[in-house]
């Protein structure tokens, strides 16, 4: 994983509590590293350990604490300067939802390590657009849950979003389903 | 005849597509047209192409038409005038004009945004998107490794901060603890010079003719000036363990010499007051032990004391074994007891088990105090057994390796004496001086310069009293002495110094005794250096002062018997053992 996700995460634990909570939990991970450098790759273990880490400081599930981290994660990478390059600014959610591969393609050339994920995106049909998810990685449905519904708020959007299809229960892959009920208008 | 095949031919939308900003030149170098892109730039920038845009690559004034192709092999890159937009691209001649196919030059997104462009804007194959991609990442990387070093900085910052606190914090106790140091160092000298002229006195008197009431008004006198000693000593001995200031000195020493004359010394307030003192030393006790015998002098002094002073009939045992190269004190009596509530308290400072019993036994509730301490110091452990009305056991166990026999005759040369020089139940006591000793008393205190006086003319010495140290050393300069009695702290000349006189040539192997009030150990380790040959606290013990002298001169002594230790077996063992007193 890259030393973005990790900042992302001292990032929303500083904002919510603070240096010493993050100290903290660096220590009770067993994370013995100042800092994260976004363009530098660490273990998936590390990422895996601080989320474990914070769910117990929380009092909540690993999951959780992903879907919490994916929901600050548009505010987060929007802050950094990414906003133009994930085209969050200009586009409808349509368009930020098609772009997404395009965006994580263009990504990877910086991250030549990254193996990001892969969106295909139908509909909406009904007002439901139906995401199917395909990644190497097994356990971060709970950022993806988390990221559709920053994006949907950003783009004021109202509705749910629903993990409909989950690759852990036994399903192909993981389907996501963002379920519009009302558009503010921009 | 074959088919010709498919020709390249980009136009219209196609064109548009796979270059977005591409410009269309006529024969007369005019922008006549160009990609969808430009309208998200205010339009496609017609007219003559130099008036639109700078030429900032290949260095020329501007764009000629033989230039284009000339150079159509190079890439070129032109300013827009309008708009903070560079643009790079070649040329593709064409019948009537040209083809410049180019895309924005832009290295940020920042610059994209001011723009009104977004990633979407451009060609799918041009590599603008992922360039300003990276450029954005590694800025964004920058800016962490940037905050990281703020971070390390800040953390520096602290961490000078801290040791600068630290350091004067350090300084402070450093401070503290100098000047409470010596206060403890005056304060030992002050308050033991005055209660050795009181006993020195009372010592003298008690050799005078006396009527039944002088001597009870003596014996009065004597207890309270002892009692006092040792409450002073308990208070000084705590401050010094208080202040961290208490070193081991392990020696191998024999577990049975370990209580020394201390049994007889509390066997003699034992029987005063109608009590009998069992001492015992295991049989299988080892014939040496590692352990420090000053620190368990201290220990037995202090324990014997209190259970002397807490019995009222009945009897005291004191009991030393030995296992698992650990020594066990045991002290029991048939005292008044404790009640089980003032078990926790008892080895707090300044605690007695009742405040009834400060008032009626004295004391400043310091002894187990002080040796709790000393048995923790130690790394040992120290346990209370009591029944109010009936008696207490106080089981001291202390770390202490045994050497077996044939280790400690093969070693026999490194075993060292108990520092506290107590001799044993054994050691023969002394009561005189060689006749016509010459001794030299130097001491400023009138009071204490008599009680020396007198007290070494009744042991058959003569006496001369110097009042500093620059007087002793004048005095030995002009009178030959065998021995010299040396104060330590003086005006004019202190003791240290004038002994450094005497070893530097005066006389320098003249025996010189260090008898001084203070008990501070570098005091000790000074009369050392200076080259004293001994160190006695005041009050002068006499019998104490009699062995270092004999040592010291390798006289000849008289000897006589104080005490007769019993020698007789109990419980049909080997063991040293002996109801002492009662």
């Amino acid at each position: 994983m890259y030393g973005i996700v990790n900042r992302g995460l001292e990032e929303l634990i500083l904002r919510e509590h603070g240096e010493e909570v993050w100290l903290d939990i660096l220590e009770s991970a067993d994370v013995d590293i100042d800092g994260f450098v976004s363009l530098q790759s660490y273990p998936d273990a590390l990422t895996v350990k601080l989320v474990v880490a914070i769910a117990e400081y929380k009092g909540m599930s690993a999951e959780e604490v992903l879907i919490h981290f994916g929901e600050y994660w548009t505010t987060y990478t929007r802050m950094r300067g990414f906003g133009p390059i994930l085209n969050l600014e200009q586009g409808s959610l349509e368009d930020v939802l098609r772009n997404l591969g395009q965006m994580h393609r263009r990504v990877r050339t910086s991250m030549p390590q990254m193996r990001p994920p892969s969106f295909v995106v139908h509909g909406p049909e009904q007002g439901v657009f139906r995401i199917e998810y395909h990644s190497e990685r097994d356990g971060l449905g709970g950022f993806v849950v988390g990221v559709f519904r920053s994006l949907m708020r950003l783009k004021g959007v109202q509705g749910e979003v629903v993990w409909s299809e989950r690759r852990s229960e036994g399903a192909p892959l993981d389907v996501f389903e963002l379920r519009i009920a009302s558009q503010r208008a921009a | 005849m074959t088919s010709p095949g498919p020709r390249p031919c980009l136009e219209g939308a196609s064109l548009s597509a796979a270059f977005p900003f591409y410009l269309l030149i006529d024969a007369e170098l005019r922008v006549v047209g160009g990609g969808q892109g430009w309208s998200k730039l205010g339009g496609i920038p017609a007219g003559p192409i130099n008036e639109r845009f700078e030429l900032l690559w290949p260095q020329r004034d501007q764009i000629t038409t033989h230039d284009i192709p000339t150079y159509r092999r190079e890439g070129f890159h032109l300013r827009l005038r309008s708009l903070p937009l560079k643009l790079r691209g070649q040329w593709v001649v064409q019948d009537g004009g040209a083809l410049l196919l180019c895309s924005p030059e832009i290295r940020s997104l920042s610059l994209m945004s001011v723009l009104g462009l977004s990633l979407e804007d451009l060609a799918p194959h041009d590599a603008t998107a992922e360039l300003v991609t990276l450029i954005h990442t590694l800025d964004v990387s920058l800016q962490d490794s940037q905050e990281l070093a703020d971070r390390l900085k800040r953390r520096r910052k602290r961490l000078r901060t801290s040791m600068e606190e630290a350091r004067v914090a350090q300084e402070h106790a450093e401070r503290a603890f100098a000047a409470r140091h010596s206060f403890l160092a005056t304060m030992s000298h002050e308050l033991r010079t005055p209660i050795n002229g009181v006993l020195g006195m009372a010592r003298l008197l008690e050799q005078s003719e006396l009527d039944p009431e002088q001597q009870d008004f003596l014996d009065a006198l004597t207890r309270s000036g002892s009692q006092l000693l040792s409450l002073v000593d308990n208070i000084l001995g705590y401050a010094r363990i208080d202040s961290g200031k208490l070193e081991l000195r392990p020696v191998w020493i024999d577990p049975r010499r370990l209580a020394g004359e201390l049994v007889w010394d509390a066997a003699d307030r034992a029987e005063a007051k109608g009590l009998s003192l069992r001492y015992s030393v295991c049989s299988d006790a080892p014939p040496k032990v590692r352990i420090d015998p000053r620190r368990v002098a201290q220990i037995l002094e202090r324990m014997l004391s209190n259970a002397v002073k807490f019995t009222h009939d009945g009897e005291i045992e004191l009991r030393i074994e030995h296992r698992d190269d650990a020594l066990r004190i045991i002290v029991r009596d048939t005292g008044i007891g404790i009640e089980p509530q003032a078990l926790p308290t008892l080895c707090e400072p300044f605690t007695q088990a009742d405040l009834s019993h400060t008032r009626r036994y004295g004391g400043a509730g310091l002894g187990l105090s002080i040796v709790s301490r000393i048995v923790e110091r130690m790394g040992g452990r120290l346990e209370v057994d009591s029944c109010l009305g009936e008696g207490s056991t106080f089981t001291i166990t202390l770390p202490a390796p045994a050497r077996s026999a044939f280790a400690t005759q093969v070693q026999e040369e490194e075993e060292e004496t108990p520092s506290n020089g107590t001799p044993g139940p054994n050691a023969p006591d002394l009561s005189s001086l060689p006749p016509g000793l010459r001794v030299l008393v130097v001491e400023d205190n009138p009071v204490n310069q008599k009680v020396a006086e007198a007290t070494l003319r009744r042991l058959g010495a003569q006496v001369t009293v110097a009042n500093n140290g620059l007087e002793g050393v004048r005095a030995v300069r002009a009178h030959p002495f065998d021995l010299v009695l040396m104060d330590c702290q003086m005006p004019v000349m202190d003791g240290f110094e004038a002994t450094l006189k005497l070893r530097e040539g005066v006389a320098p192997k003249l025996p010189v005794i260090a008898l001084t009030a203070s008990v501070m150990p570098e005091d000790r380790e000074r009369a050392a250096q200076v080259g004293m040959d001994a160190f006695l606290n005041k009050p002068l013990n006499i019998q104490e002062f009699l062995r270092t002298a004999r040592d010291l001169l390798a006289a000849d002594y008289s000897v006589g018997a104080v005490g007769d230790p019993v020698s007789s077996p109990v419980d049909g063992s080997s063991e040293v053992s002996g109801v002492v007193s009662g």
